[in-house]
Formats: structure tokens, sequence, C-alpha cells
């Protein structure tokens, strides 16, 4: 067999060199590039507009902002602001700037610009935008100070000034370019400018774009802080993790972002190194009680039936072959309130009793349309097949209706689907996003979902005052306010948090500061050959 | 003149499928800003309201259609909802990826499947011409992206002899653009190791699309290769003693080449669709990954654009396929 293999190697290759193809490529190698294989969903490349996860990785390589989220994954550290300091009503936030701090232009850093800049955020009515929201008035008393007065109390205005759609852009080669931060700002051109185009003091600058293609950073010359170590970051786009994994394999690429623990573990050995860590991403049941299709069904005792029926330990082993963590409520691990908090258990027995005693002691069926994707590693389809197990054996019985993610979408906030499952990736580091779109309560994104128009009782009438006394609440308390907030809608038993996917990263050998950050994703500039 | 007719009932074809795609997309009743502004950002009015305003979505439809139509026939397809830059621009830089990939499919294909059939005809109904048989009933029935991963996982994985999914090194300097094609801009910038790299990248992709093909041409010129060598002029050659190799590729190879060319032409739409998946599995950056990519996140403009690219392929691949055929077979000039 393996002269055969020989045989038939050696007359291949023959063909190829007599094609003029064999042999390794005589390739004119950059020493200095890394690859990065993922899938680019870049829908902009103006950092105040464009909302993804690639956007997290390029804008903090291409933006600085005023602070950063520390490698502990919680502590804010200076990036632009040397020092902060926020009144003890927590509705003023003063950074003062580092004087050092310089664009990739060469022009200094000003608190001028960090004022554009959040004003041009809010005012590009994107999806980012909302973090900008709060900000009343910026005041600039000099150069290097900026102050900024938000609406009311928010202890958390530091994690949000870290996250990356908060870039500070150059104000002046900006508007050179014909974009605003007032008026017309809709029309500015900011999309394609920035596209072609950056203005910012990270580490490095934009070199080329081409969308779903490859997107390649140079090393910003004029960098004030410690030089990156690669003098050129290319993310190339891979879809899915089998391409990813070839990727890595075949030396296309140093670094495989969006793996599953199964290619990961196929990776030959000499050539990836995988990590596989705890993330704060998570899939979650959905319940609808208002919802038309629900037919009134879902009381508290039926969701509390729900959520003891399912076998969170058994759904991470089905769906992420153990490469995952249990979540307890909509606020995930590692997160402001969720330390402590008691995973719910599986108790069938109970569940049947509950379901009995609220007269579906025959169960019933329901139908369950969920977006057919691969969220995060967790493939959506072997979540929905786990949970009509599981909830089959006490009786609920679901009909299982994969739909396109835009599909999903439109049903779901038309409050048509009784129950669905979803996933969430944090947009900075800090609870309050989760209580503003899951907390069930008037405004809120799953009020709406989950029928509150039709049904205002499923309202939790406490969790606004919490949430108010959390971003209120001094730091030594504030913990244990955001656990109040989490106990509260864990209550609710409307989002049930199924499952944490770990993060799988695999790099070629030989490369360290390969990691995760909750601001930031995959911090570029502290990759470093070994 | 039948070439002229068809010519000319383009522009309507064009119209025909720019209206098809533009009810079928707007039928399917979602809300095409979902696209642009995300789940957690559609429950927030100002920002869809504001979406909407600056995408020309606060339309009627019917005037969105007249729009459409009135900018394409100026060349103007939109701005792609997803890339944010005009669908023209994102094509532009697109197409010569895919040109370059089904092109060499169709080369590699035609040539392989020629030379299988020679080799079936020759020595018909031996072992040679059943594994011929095999290969091209695996050809036809075996998925292209299945292909398309079977190849990566034996050339690139396991044998490592060739560079797994991506149409250039990343590490690599891509030539300047002229034709867009890398291993013609490569060429003419006379920077052989991109063009090696290129064309070391092109292999697997090129087969994976190109086996259907050679399956089809293999098939149907082996068919028409064995008709032919039955035919008397050929018996008459026979007994005048030319041989067999004379034979097969002077007397019957003209003439079985015109129904296997016409199969060629018209398979050139069908290897665009197949481009749609492998350049999925192989991370080739062309209109096929386009396609899809704008499909799922339902990117109106680019879907209109990429349909009516699709509909001016097809049809002109039926007009070359005409004058080959004319070409090769001077009956057919004159209709």
């Amino acid at each position: 067999m393996g002269s055969m293999t020989g045989l038939a190697r050696r007359a291949a290759l023959a063909t190829l060199v007599a094609l003029g193809l064999g042999g390794p490529a005589l390739a004119q190698q950059a020493p200095a590039t890394l690859v990065v294989a993922r899938n680019m969903d870049v829908n902009s490349l103006d950092p105040h507009r464009g909302f993804c996860d690639t956007c997290q990785i390029v804008f903090d390589a291409l933006y600085d902002t005023l602070v950063t989220i520390g490698p502990d994954n919680r502590t804010p550290v200076p990036r632009l602001a040397t020092r902060w300091e926020a009144s003890a009503d927590l509705t003023r936030w003063t950074f003062h700037l580092d004087p050092r701090a310089r664009f990739a232009s060469g022009r200094a850093v000003e608190a001028a610009d960090v004022a554009w800049s959040f004003r041009r955020l809010a005012a590009t009515r994107a999806s980012s935008s909302f973090l900008a929201g709060d900000i009343e008035r910026i005041e600039t008393p000099d150069a290097h100070t900026v102050t900024v007065h938000l609406k009311a109390a928010n202890s958390e205005f530091i994690g949000i000034a870290a996250a990356p759609y908060m870039a500070v852009v150059d104000r002046v080669a900006a508007e050179a370019a014909g974009i605003r931060a007032e008026g017309e700002v809709a029309q500015d051109g900011g999309d394609r400018w920035f596209g072609e185009n950056s203005a910012g003091s990270g580490p490095f600058t934009l070199a080329r774009y081409r969308p779903n293609d490859e997107l390649r950073l140079a090393r910003n010359a004029n960098y004030w802080r410690d030089a990156p170590a690669f003098a050129e970051v290319v993310i190339r786009q891979a879809a899915g993790a089998a391409v990813q994994g070839q990727l890595l394999a075949s030396g296309g690429a140093d670094i495989a972002l969006q793996l599953d623990t199964e290619t990961a573990r196929a990776l030959p050995r000499d050539r990836a190194t995988v990590q596989v860590l705890p993330s704060p991403n998570f899939i979650y049941l959905a319940i609808a009680p208002g919802a038309p299709a629900a037919q009134g069904r879902f009381t508290p005792e039926v969701r509390e039936a729900i959520s003891l029926a399912v076998d969170r330990a058994a759904m991470i082993e089905f769906v992420l072959g153990g490469a995952g963590k249990p979540q307890a409520s909509p606020i995930p691990n590692g997160f402001p309130g969720s330390a402590g908090l008691e995973v719910p258990g599986t108790d069938l027995a109970r569940a049947r009793q509950m379901l009995a005693a609220a007269g579906h002691g025959r169960g019933f069926d329901v139908d369950f349309t969920f977006p057919a994707i691969n969220s995060y590693g967790a493939d959506m389809s072997l979540v929905a097949q786990r949970l009509q197990q599981d909830l089959g054996r006490v009786g609920i019985r679901l009909r299982l209706q994969p739909a396109t993610f835009p599909v999903w979408v439109q049903q779901m906030r038309a409050a048509q689907l009784p129950m669905t499952i979803g996933y969430y990736a944090p947009d900075y580091f800090g609870s309050a996003q989760y209580v503003n779109f899951f907390g069930i309560m008037e405004g809120t994104p799953w009020f709406t979902r989950a029928g509150g128009g039709n049904l205002p009782s499923i309202a939790n009438g406490e969790l606004r005052g919490l949430l108010t006394r959390a971003l209120a609440a001094p730091e030594a308390e504030r913990e244990a306010a955001f656990q109040a907030v989490a106990r509260s809608m864990m209550g609710d038993r409307i989002i049930l948090p199924l499952l944490s996917p770990d993060l799988v990263i695999a790099h070629r050998p030989g490369l360290q500061g390969v990691r995760y950050s909750t601001c930031c994703n995959l911090p570029l500039a502290e990759i470093r050959p070994r | 003149m039948v070439l002229i007719q068809r010519l000319l009932l383009l522009p309507v074809l064009l119209l025909g499928i720019a209206a098809v795609s533009f009810g079928l997309s707007r039928a399917t009743g979602v809300d095409p800003v979902i696209a642009i502004v995300g789940e957690r950002a559609m429950e927030d009015p100002a920002v869809v309201a504001a979406a909407r305003a600056q995408w020309g979505l606060d339309r009627p439809v019917a005037v969105q259609f007249l729009r459409h139509v009135a900018n394409a026939v100026q060349g103007d397809f939109g701005t792609s909802f997803r890339t944010r830059r005009p669908v023209g621009m994102d094509l532009a830089e697109r197409l010569p990826a895919t040109l370059e990939l089904v092109l060499a499919a169709t080369l590699l294909g035609t040539l392989v499947g020629a030379a299988l059939a020679l080799l079936s005809a020759r020595w018909p109904h031996g072992l040679l011409d059943q594994a011929v048989r095999g290969f091209a009933s695996a050809g036809v029935s075996i998925p292209v992206f299945l292909a398309g991963l079977l190849l990566l996982w034996l050339f690139a994985t396991s044998l490592d002899w060739l560079p797994g999914p991506g149409r250039l090194d990343a590490r690599l300097t891509p030539p300047p653009v002229w034709t867009g094609m890398l291993l013609v801009d490569a060429a003419w910038a006379m920077d052989w190791a991109v063009w090696r790299d290129a064309a070391r990248r092109l292999v697997l992709p090129a087969a994976a699309l190109g086996w259907g093909i050679a399956a089809l041409v293999a098939r149907l010129l082996r068919a028409t290769l064995i008709e032919e060598l039955a035919r008397f002029h050929i018996v008459a050659a026979r007994s005048r003693g030319l041989s067999e190799g004379r034979l097969l590729l002077d007397h019957a190879l003209p003439n079985a080449m015109v129904p296997a060319l016409t199969l060629v032409s018209l398979s050139f739409a069908t290897l665009v669709a197949g481009a749609v998946l492998t350049e999925t599995v192989f991370a080739w950056p062309g209109v096929g990954a386009y396609a899809l990519e704008s499909a799922r996140t339902l990117d109106y403009p680019a879907i209109m654009a990429v349909t009516m690219l699709g509909g001016v392929a097809l049809a002109l691949s039926g007009v070359v396929a005409d004058a080959g055929q004319a070409w090769l077979d001077p009956r057919l000039r004159d209709r």
C-alpha cells in the first residue's frame, strides 16, 4: 500500500511539475504578516455605523477608546485616558487624556475629537448609537479633559466607554472628507469613506478592504504606544469551521476564530494550539406568554415546569460535546450580578406535577420556530432537537420549524412565536444591556416579543427600580444590586438561558497573546511571535 | 439571423428577470431593514426610520422598482445593504475571480472529458471503458460541495500536495489589477511567485467544479464517437488502411465535437451556479459566494444584480453555443 501511495504521489507530482505547478510555492513571504481566518460579518467600517463581531476586532485595532478592559476581562484599564473619575451620583464622568496620544496622521488626540466622535455615534442613528444614547452633553474644559454628562446615573458607563464602537476618530481628517457629526449625518458617505480609509490613533491603519474577501491592516507608523509585533494583519474570509480549520491546517491562516470542538479536535497537533475559553455568549429559550399562538397556556407555573424539564448538562454535552457552561440568568457568567447564582435544576416529576395542576396533564402541542444557523459554535438545530426531547418527556410536544434568520426575526418581533431559541453576545462589558434587552418591562424588545402588548400582566413590576438602583450603586454594592436584578429576571421564567458555548480559538504554535476580550473580541495588537 | 433576434430580445429578458426577482424578493414578506440594522436595533424606531429613509425603503414598492430599473439602465445597481458599496463595484471585483474559476473548470473538464471519451471509444466495453463510465456516473451524481471537501481533505490536508482554501496566499502581495484574473495579472506583471501560488490554488476548485463537465463530455462524446466510428465513411477509411488513432482523431472526432461543444457552452451557466458552492467551500472571493451571502442576508440590491448577471450569462452562453454550432456545422449558418 505504501509503495502504491508513493508511486501515485510521484506520478501526480511529476504531472504537476510538468504543468509548472509542483513543489512548494516560492512565495515572497513577508514574515511579519498575521493571517486570521473568520467569517467576516462586517456591515460597515464606519466605526460609528458598523455593528458586528468582526467590527469589534477591526475597530479595536484601528481606533483608540478612552479606556479598555484588561486581561482579566472585568477591569477597565487606561487607553486614551490615563485616569478618570465619576461624580458621586454617577451622572458625570471626567476623563484625562494622555498628552502623548497621536492619530495616525500625526495630529495630537484632543478632547474635541472625543466629543465629536461621541456626538457622531449618537447622530448616525445606527445599530450602535444606543451606546451614546444616555449622553446629555459633553464638556471639553481643555484639550486633554473630557467631561461626559449623562441623563441618568450609570455605573457601567466606563464599560460602555471601552466598547470599540465608542471609537475616537480624527475629526480633522474625517471632516476634510465630508464626514459629519451633526446635521445630515445619514448622507455623509461614512460607509464608503471608512471602507477605504481609517482615521484613528490605534495600533493599525486600514490598508485594504474587500468585502467578504479580505481586510488588510498595516502597522501604524505613528502609533504612540508600544508598536504591535506584526507589520501587517490580514483578516481572511472563511465561512464555516471546516474552511477555517482547513486554512489553519494548511498554513493559509495563523488563527482560526470560529471553530467548533469537533473541528478543533481534528486539527493536527503539530499545526495548531487550541484554546477552549469560557465566553459570555449564550443560547436561550424564550417563552412568549402573550403570543396569540400561546393560547394563554404559558402561566408562571407552566413556565416553571418547562424550566424544570430542561436538562442543561445533557444539552451542553449533546450540542457542544461538553465544551460549554450552564448559565443561571440572562446576565452571563462573569458579568456583574452573575456570581453565585444557582443554575436551575432538572426535576421531571415536579414538572409533570405542575403541568397537571395547570390543567395540562396530557401535555400539549406547540409550534417551535427557530433560526437554522450555527451561533458561536452551537448548532441551533441541535439545541431545538434536544429541547424537543426534554420537553417531550413531560408531554410538551414541540413542532420544530426551522427558519432563515430574517424570517425568524420578523416573526419573533411580531410576537408570533410562542416559544423559540435565540442567542446573545455582549456589545460592551456591563449588565444593564441584558436588562434593557431581555427584561420584561415596558419598552424592552422582549416585553414586546413575549406578547406584553396582549398580556401586560407579564410585566415585571420591580425590575426597572432594581436596574435604576444597580446603575446608581457605589462600587462596593454593585454586584449585589445586579444580582438582585438577575434573580428578578430569573423569576420571570420567560428568558431561560440554556448554555454558554466555550470559545474555541486555534492558532499555529509559536504565537502568544491570542486571547478573547469581553470588550474587543480579539485584541490584535497583543499578538506576537513567541 | 437567430443570433441577432436573440440579442435583440436580451433587454426584454433582463426586464423580465428584474421584475420577477424584485417581486419574489418582496413576496417573502420579510422587512429588508432587518438586513441593514440587525436584530437588536430593529426595536429602536429612530434607527429603523433612519435606515428606511437612507436606503429608499420608505417609498412605495412600485417607485422602488421603477427607480431600480431606471438606475440599472444607467449601470447603477444600487448600494449593497451588506457591503455598503455600489453593487457594480462589488461585482466588478468579484466577477474576474468567478470567470477565472469557471474558465479553468471548463477547460479542465473539457480536456479531461475528451481524453477519457477518446480512450473509451478506442477500446469500448473494456475495463478502461467501464472505469470511464464509473467516473462519469460519479461526476454527475456527487454534489460539487462534497467533491470539493473530499478533494481538499485528500490533496490539501492528508497528502499536503496542494494548498488549502483561498485564491492567493494572504502573505503574498497581489499584482496590480489589470483584468482581475490573477493568472493573467501576475503573468502581465511577471510576478511568478504569485502566478505559481494562484495556479496551485486554482487546481482543486477547478477540479471540483469541472468534474461534472468532464463527466458529461466523456459520456456524450464517447457515445457520439462510437456512433461515428460505425458510419460507412469510417469503415471505408479503415478498409483503406488508416490507423485507428487517425480514424478517431481526424475523422470521427470533428463530427462528434459539435454536440459536445454545444453541451460545454450550455454548461457554462450551470458552472456559474455550481460556483456558488465551490466558492464557499474554497473561500473563493467570487460572485457565487457573494450571491449566497446576499441571499442569506436579504441584500435585495445585490440579489437583483446577481440574478440579472446570471440571466445575461445564460442568454450569452446560448448565443455562443449557437455561434459555435454554426461555425462547426456549415449547414446551420444560413438559419
